[in-house]
C-alpha cells in the first residue's frame, strides 16, 4: 500500500556527559515508519523502557487501512505502557520508569504523528522549521497558559519535567497530529538531547543538507560537540 | 492533498484527542470518530492518486508507483488479444466462404 520509497537516516549517542544511552529508535523506511523513544528511570530501566517501545513496532503489519495502522500503533504503545509498569513492580521495586515517544507514519502525501512527552517531530519546508508535536511538559503548559514567555521557557528550571510518558502514569493518553507533505519537505524526529543542545537555526541548516544518509550523524555529532548533557537521537526523513 | 483539507482534518484530529484526554469522549467514541476521519484521508489520497494518474503525462500507472514500462505493457497486452480474435473471425469467414463456393461449384 505504501508505494513511495523514503530516504532517511537515524543516529543515537549517549551524549557528552552520560555513560548510558537510554534513547532508542526504530527505522522502517521502506514502510514509512520511524520511532524515537527517550527512556528514563536510571539503572538501565530507561533503556529497557525505550527498547520495549521500539521492539513493539518492529514487526507490525502496516499494509492496512490508515485507521487500522493508527489503532494498532496506539494499542502497541498502550500494551507497552502496562508492560513497563509490570516490569517496574517486578524488577525495580515499583520505581518510576518510562519513556517519551514520538512515532511518525507516512503514507502517500500524508503522515500521522503520535507522541507522548517531549520527544519532538519537526518539519523543514522552504527553509522554515516548524514543530509539529507539542511537548507534554510543565514548561510548555505554563507557556500555553501565558504564565511564562518563550524566552523564559528556554533553560527554565522545570524544563525536564514531563507530564506524559509511556509507563509513567496510571493512564496513557497519546497525542496525535495529521501532517501534509510536499516534495522537498524534511522531517526530523528527535529526543530532547538534540534540541537542548542545538538552536533551531543550526538544526534547520543541517536538516537541509542534500546528503540525507549523513544528516542524522551530522545532527547528533554536532549536539555532542556542543556538550549535550542528555542522550541524543535524531531521525531525518526526506519527502 | 490540498493544504486546506489537511489542516482542517489535522485540527479535528487534535481536537478529538484533546476531548478524549479531557474525558469528554470515551475511548470507543474517540476511536470511532478518529477512524471516520482517517478513512476520509485514505479515500482522499486514493482519489488524488487516481486523478493525478489521469493528468499525468507519464501514463495512468505512474502515480501509483508502477513503472511506465509496465504500464505500457499492460496497455499493449490487450491489443494482441483483440487482433487474435479478429484474425480468427476473418479465417472462419474465409473458410465458410470457401466451403460455400466449393458447394456451389460442385452443384453446377
Amino acid at each position: 500500500m505504501n508505494v513511495k520509497a523514503w530516504n532517511s537516516s537515524a543516529a543515537s549517542h549517549c551524549g557528552a556527559v552520560r555513560k548510558i544511552n537510554e534513547d532508542a529508535f526504530l527505522s522502517r523506511a521502506d514502510e514509512g515508519l520511524w520511532v524515537v523513544a527517550d527512556g528514563m528511570g536510571g539503572h538501565e530501566a530507561g533503556e529497557v523502557a525505550s527498547e520495549m517501545i521500539t521492539a513493539s513496532m518492529g514487526e507490525m503489519d502496516l499494509d492496512r487501512p490508515l485507521a487500522d495502522v493508527v489503532d494498532e500503533l496506539e494499542d502497541a504503545l498502550l500494551k507497552v505502557h502496562k508492560n513497563i509498569q509490570n516490569y517496574s513492580r517486578s524488577h525495580c521495586d515499583g520505581r518510576t520508569m518510562g519513556s517519551t515517544v514520538v512515532v511518525l507514519y507516512l503514507r502517500g502525501n500524508a503522515g500521522v504523528c503520535l507522541w507522548a512527552g517531549d520527544s519532538r517531530l519537526y518539519r523543514l519546508r522552504n527553509r522554515c522549521l516548524s514543530q509539529l508535536s507539542e511537548d507534554h511538559s510543565q514548561v510548555n503548559e505554563m507557556l500555553v497558559r501565558g504564565m511564562i514567555t518563550p524566552e523564559e521557557a528556554i533553560n527554565h528550571p522545570a524544563s525536564n519535567v514531563i507530564t506524559r510518558a509511556v509507563g509513567a502514569s496510571d493512564t496513557l493518553y497519546l497525542d496525535i497530529n495529521l501532517i501534509n507533505l510536499q516534495d522537498g519537505d524534511r522531517l526530523l524526529l528527535c529526543s530532547d538531547g538534540l534540541y537542548g543542545a542545538l538552536s533551531e537555526d543550526r538544526i534547520s541548516a543541517m536538516l537541509a543538507e542534500d546528503d540525507v544518509p549523513r544528516i542524522a550523524d551530522l545532527l547528533v555529532g554536532q549536539a555532542v560537540q556542543a556538550g549535550a548533557r542528555d542522550n541524543v537521537t535524531a531521525v531525518a526523513v526526506k519527502v | 492533498m490540498t493544504n486546506g483539507v489537511t489542516d482542517q482534518q489535522a485540527e479535528e484530529l487534535r481536537l478529538l484527542a484533546r476531548y478524549y484526554c479531557d474525558g469528554e469522549l470515551t475511548k470507543s467514541e474517540y476511536r470511532r470518530r478518529r477512524r471516520q476521519l482517517l478513512d476520509q484521508v485514505d479515500s482522499l489520497m486514493a482519489a488524488e492518486t487516481v486523478s493525478g494518474a489521469a493528468n499525468s503525462p507519464k501514463g495512468p500507472s505512474s502515480a501509483a508507483g508502477i513503472p511506465a514500462s509496465e504500464s505500457a505493457n499492460s496497455l499493449h497486452r490487450a491489443w494482441p488479444l483483440n487482433n487474435w480474435i479478429s484474425y480468427l473471425m476473418t479465417m472462419v469467414s474465409v473458410a465458410v466462404l470457401g466451403v460455400i463456393v466449393a458447394l456451389l461449384s460442385q452443384s453446377f
